[in-house]
């Protein structure tokens, strides 16, 4: 898993209480409609002070711009921009068991008309962004050896069926 | 006033090349759109196939059968795959009586299910689950092509049938046999086909054609018929519904079906969405998120129950307006004025599709420019302001309940024991408040 996190964005912020570090990992390249996990470690001077596992249920899918713009939640997992209620219900989740840390971590997800997203984490008064590619997940193979089997399977069957009983299949 | 006696829509429709040209053309879309659904980007907005089958054909989908009735099965390129497959390999058996005597059932949980599945985890959002759900239907309609006799998918088991028969129904366009003319055929070429043209796809014998649910307009019992009996003539908009012969329980429970699906899409694009889904959450005593699918089902259950429940009960108080309170009559006086919901069902499906289809339709530039790896800065994806693609949403429904509410009082007076207007009164009420909740949500949104 450590070996799929391709990505490692380092910044140093200064918060409230002190100078953090926060380090994010998450993939190069998130891929539409398939999850994905970052993980965010915060540091003071050495020694970690929390750490953050999110899991970003499904990347967004937008529908237009407008809804790229749309602070509304589809259903609870798709990212939109802002704190939306949505989005603070998901992060909530993600964040359940952490123990008491710098402070909320406010999440933010920015997309652009290219594709790529800027994800920023906030932590204390210091904050991190980290810029991702998205990418599109490709087929299933399963589901589309599933399809060309049973199309085949399909076609030689009723082919077989014709040609072992022409009269049954020459009816009108 | 027969179509047919206009030369040129009726050497378009004797013509070989139609429905053939429009269905190479849709089959060349819907190509184009499952690659794009499979193998382009999965973000529907940047994706040029998801924006044609979203954006464009399912909002125009329920206005085409207004104007032109099931025109868009004629050319629907499942159907055209069904034909070729059954040409290569066909065995042509009889539709199994099983689902001939509840193909309408069949049709209408199919179209439940689609529905659930696009409500629930947004198909038109996606572009793999928009491909998906197309290589399952190409599925099933290689499978009815292969082993069962001409379009027996289209006929007993397509869920866009389930709605476009109703839909059809209100439509301004009807297709007729001339009985005169057909007393003295013997050889029953509409529906049988000749050496050189099939019959009628989906099992119809056109002079006992009765209403606009079935028919394609295909145009093969127009080549067939050897006494140009056919006649495709316009009409007034829901006149069909007014007397209905046979009223059945299954279009019924479709158009009261269609009537929650719409008002579910719309609720869910309000702010009061995720209260609504917390609260069932919490009803349920189920987590709203981790069981979002679960709790969707429930609420896309209960819209779709809602206007039935509504039917039943303002039927109850209509029958007993007329004095005539028995079981029967409740479950007749149901099937009879359920017709009556169609236009606003059409309407609000209508104007709901007009809300994307105005909305998001200058997506469709930009993914195609997308396609070609180009993002304008300018990306507002309405053509029209929003407030004007209310008024004209508004429009829409108010016409739907002008067709309600008269074809209602036109059921009552036919149906009516006693007191036609006091009969008409609860379903009319009931038409109101769908209305209202309707006009509530395009303002809303």
């Amino acid at each position: 898993m450590v070996a799929a996190l391709l990505y490692i964005v380092l910044a140093r912020s200064a918060a409230a209480g002190g100078n953090y570090v926060l380090t994010a990992e998450l993939p190069a390249t998130l891929r539409k409609g398939a999850p994905a996990t970052l993980l965010l470690h915060v540091h003071r001077g050495a020694q970690p002070v929390d750490h953050l596992v999110a899991c970003l249920a499904t990347a967004p899918l937008f529908i237009s711009m407008e809804d790229a713009l749309d602070t509304t939640p589809a259903n609870g997992i798709d990212l939109g921009v802002g704190p939306e209620p949505g989005l603070q219900a998901v992060c909530s989740m993600a964040i359940a068991g952490v123990p008491g840390g710098p402070g909320i971590y406010a999440f933010t997800w920015e997309p652009d008309t290219a594709g790529r997203v800027n994800l920023k984490f906030t932590a204390g008064a210091g904050a991190i962004t980290v810029p991702a590619d998205v990418d599109s997940a490709p087929p299933s193979p399963v589901i589309l050896a599933v399809f060309a089997v049973f199309v085949a399977l399909v076609l030689s069957l009723a082919a077989y069926v014709r040609h072992r009983w022409p009269e049954a299949a020459a009816a009108p | 006033m027969n179509l047919l006696g206009i030369p040129w829509i009726r050497a378009a429709l004797r013509s070989r090349f139609y429905p053939a040209a429009f269905q190479w053309t849709t089959a060349a879309a819907f190509m184009l759109v499952l690659g794009m659904a499979l193998f382009a980007t999965n973000n529907a907005g940047q994706n040029f196939g998801m924006a044609l089958a979203w954006t464009v054909w399912w909002p125009l989908l329920p206005l085409s059968f207004v104007f032109v009735g099931r025109f868009w099965c004629a050319v629907c390129p499942l159907a055209w795959l069904s034909d070729q497959v059954q040409r290569a390999v066909g065995v042509r058996l009889s539709p199994p009586r099983v689902l001939v005597r509840y193909g309408p059932w069949v049709m209408a949980a199919l179209f439940l299910f689609v529905t659930y599945l696009d409500l629930t985890w947004e198909f038109d959002g996606d572009a793999r689950k928009t491909g998906y759900l197309l290589l399952a239907l190409l599925c099933v309609v290689v499978f009815f092509g292969a082993f069962l006799e001409r379009r027996t998918f289209c006929r007993y088991a397509c869920f866009v049938g389930a709605f476009a028969s109703n839909y059809s129904r209100a439509g301004m366009l009807e297709l007729r046999a001339d009985p005169g003319r057909c007393r003295h055929c013997r050889t029953s070429d509409c529906s049988r086909g000749t050496a050189s043209m099939p019959g009628c796809p989906v099992f119809l014998f056109a002079p006992a054609v009765e209403d606009s649910g079935t028919c394609h307009l295909c145009g093969n019992c127009i080549k067939n018929c050897p006494h140009d009996a056919i006649r495709i003539s316009p009409r007034l908009p829901t006149a069909e519904l007014w007397s209905v012969p046979q009223p059945r329980l299954p279009d019924v429970v479709l158009v009261t079906t269609v009537m929650g699906m719409v008002l579910i899409e719309q609720a869910a694009a309000l702010p009061l969405w995720n209260p609504l889904v917390e609260q069932t959450g919490a009803l349920l005593h189920l987590d709203p998120y981790a069981s979002y699918p679960f709790i969707h089902g429930f609420l896309v259950t209960m819209f779709m129950l809602a206007p039935l429940a509504g039917l039943a009960v303002a039927s109850l108080a209509s029958t007993v307006l007329d004095g005539t309170v028995r079981p029967a009559m409740v479950l007749q006086n149901s099937m009879a004025f359920g017709y009556a919901m169609i236009p606003l069902a059409l309407a609000s499906h209508v104007a709901l599709g007009l809300h994307r289809l105005l909305g998001w339709s200058r997506s469709i530039p930009f993914a195609f420019l997308a396609m070609m790896d180009r993002f304008p800065a300018e990306n507002h994806a309405a053509w029209l302001p929003n407030p004007t693609v209310c008024r004209i949403e508004m429009v829409v429904l108010t016409l739907g309940i002008a067709g309600s509410w008269y074809s209602a009082w036109r059921i009552a007076k036919r149906h009516a024991r006693r007191r036609p207007l006091a009969a008409c009164l609860p379903h009319a009420l009931l038409l109101l408040g769908v209305l209202a909740v309707n006009l509530y949500a395009v303002s809303e949104l």
